[in-house]
């Protein structure tokens, strides 16, 4: 899986930064460098089955406790 | 500022774009009103056009600037970033979260054997291709996808018909104002209110001038879709709509013709497929371009490939079973409401106030 995952960043890398340095474009590969790395990072913690934290489960804690008592008041749960 | 896209799209592409959109989340309207949810479209309805009209309010009074620039001019540099954050991040969470809903879907119903993840890049790389090649081929695509889920649903229809039961939709309206109006809201958030995407892509259409008549006739359009959807639904189901995850799918798999036509819920997922790529590919490309705008980027298309990483592992590490997918359904309208009606209608009354833009800063 690992070796999938670095194949696929490979072939990113690969796509997109030989056109990005041929037109001088420095910003732009920094922007895809901060991007993709943090994409990579994640990914991969991903793949080796580490948990990581849920963005949608943390907004549903956050708005089951600041807002189910009123919808349960409001009469709509 | 360089132009980032140099595609035009004409008003009808626009109008079809909007449908798409509309009818490209399909999979929970309605959900808690069961046979009611129709009221509860044509209420939601109601408030989905004044949604557009407010959005189009907002664009043209600042002709000729994009979604971003409005912002950062209306609360000034700092202020503005922040919020242009937010609303990039509304983007793309929204993008992150429709797709994992499709991938639900499939995981579900058809590919029950087959690895989310596989699913998941496939779909995103299709995606990425159409955010790469911009709005114009999008909108040319949905041209032809738009034709083929209309077909579709016509000769569903048809072959529902039969089965219609009149006496699902009484009694009318026995579940309470309340109830009734959190349906209703929950249908304006999505689909309707989703449609604040459209504000990074206005700048597209070659005919400003139409762009209310457009985005009114957009919007009127694919909540008449809808409208035909739930009715279909309850006409074939009643009460019982609430008792499945997927409603469309249940619907059309009841179809049955002389043992001879059936199994034609294959047909829902094909819809699903394709106005499911259109919802994801607009709201991916919406994403993409606005942080590009945000970092003064000369292109978007560096920024496809590493956003779409980011959007699969969200997509991929979100809940962990269909109930916490249903609660987050029914409080995501709360979640949303500050990003894609707040936002917009905020930014449009502090240009009230301040008198924004100024004469002659054009």
């Amino acid at each position: 899986m690992v070796v999938l995952l670095l194949v696929a960043f490979g072939a990113i890398i690969l796509f997109e930064v030989p056109g990005l340095i041929h037109k001088a474009y420095w910003r732009e590969l920094i922007a895809f460098s901060v991007l993709l790395g943090l994409g990579f990072g994640l990914s991969l913690l991903l793949t080796l089955e580490v948990e990581l934290p849920s963005v949608t489960l943390g907004i549903l804690r956050f708005m089951e406790t600041h807002f189910e008592g009123l919808l349960k008041a409001w009469g709509v749960f | 500022m360089t132009v980032l896209e140099k595609g035009r799209i004409a008003s009808s592409q626009l109008v079809m774009l909007l449908v798409s959109f509309g009818v490209g989340s399909v999979l929970v309207v309605g959900k808690g009103a069961g046979r009611d949810a129709w009221v509860a479209v044509l209420i939601s309805l109601a408030v989905a056009v004044a949604h557009a009209v407010l959005l189009v309010i907002l664009f043209t009074r600042f002709r000729g600037r994009t979604f971003l620039q409005i912002i950062d001019l209306v609360y000034g540099k700092y202020l503005g970033k922040l919020i242009a954050i937010a609303f990039l991040w509304y983007l793309f969470y929204l993008t992150a979260v429709v797709f994992s809903e499709f991938i639900n879907f499939f995981k579900t119903t058809v590919y029950t054997t087959t690895p989310a993840w596989v699913i998941l890049v496939v779909g995103l790389l299709v995606c990425a291709s159409a955010a790469r090649n911009g709005i114009e081929v999008l909108a040319r695509a949905n041209q032809l996808l738009l034709l083929f889920y209309l077909a579709n649903l016509v000769f569903t229809v048809v072959l529902l018909v039969k089965d219609f039961q009149l006496e699902n939709f009484l009694p009318v309206l026995d579940i309470g104002v309340n109830k009734l109006l959190w349906v209703a809201f929950g249908i304006a958030s999505l689909p309707f209110f989703e449609v604040s995407v459209f504000l990074m892509i206005f700048p597209a259409l070659n005919r400003q001038e139409e762009l209310l008549s457009t985005m009114v006739k957009g919007t009127i359009f694919s909540g008449l879709i809808l409208l035909g959807l739930v009715l279909r639904d309850i006409a074939i189901l009643g009460n019982l709509t609430e008792f499945f995850t997927y409603t469309s799918y249940q619907v059309v798999r009841l179809i049955n013709v002389g043992k001879f036509l059936t199994r034609l819920e294959i047909l829902v997922v094909l819809n699903l497929i394709t106005m499911g790529f259109l919802k994801v590919s607009l709201l991916y490309y919406g994403t993409v371009l606005g942080v590009a705008q945000l970092l003064r980027l000369r292109t978007y298309l560096p920024l496809v490939f590493p956003i779409g990483v980011l959007l699969a592992v969200v997509g991929l590490n979100n809940y962990r079973n269909i109930a916490e997918n249903l609660r987050f359904v029914e409080y995501w309208r709360l979640y949303a409401f500050p990003f894609h009606v707040g936002i917009p209608l905020v930014t449009l009354l502090i240009a009230l106030v301040r008198k924004l833009p100024e004469e002659g800063a054009n």
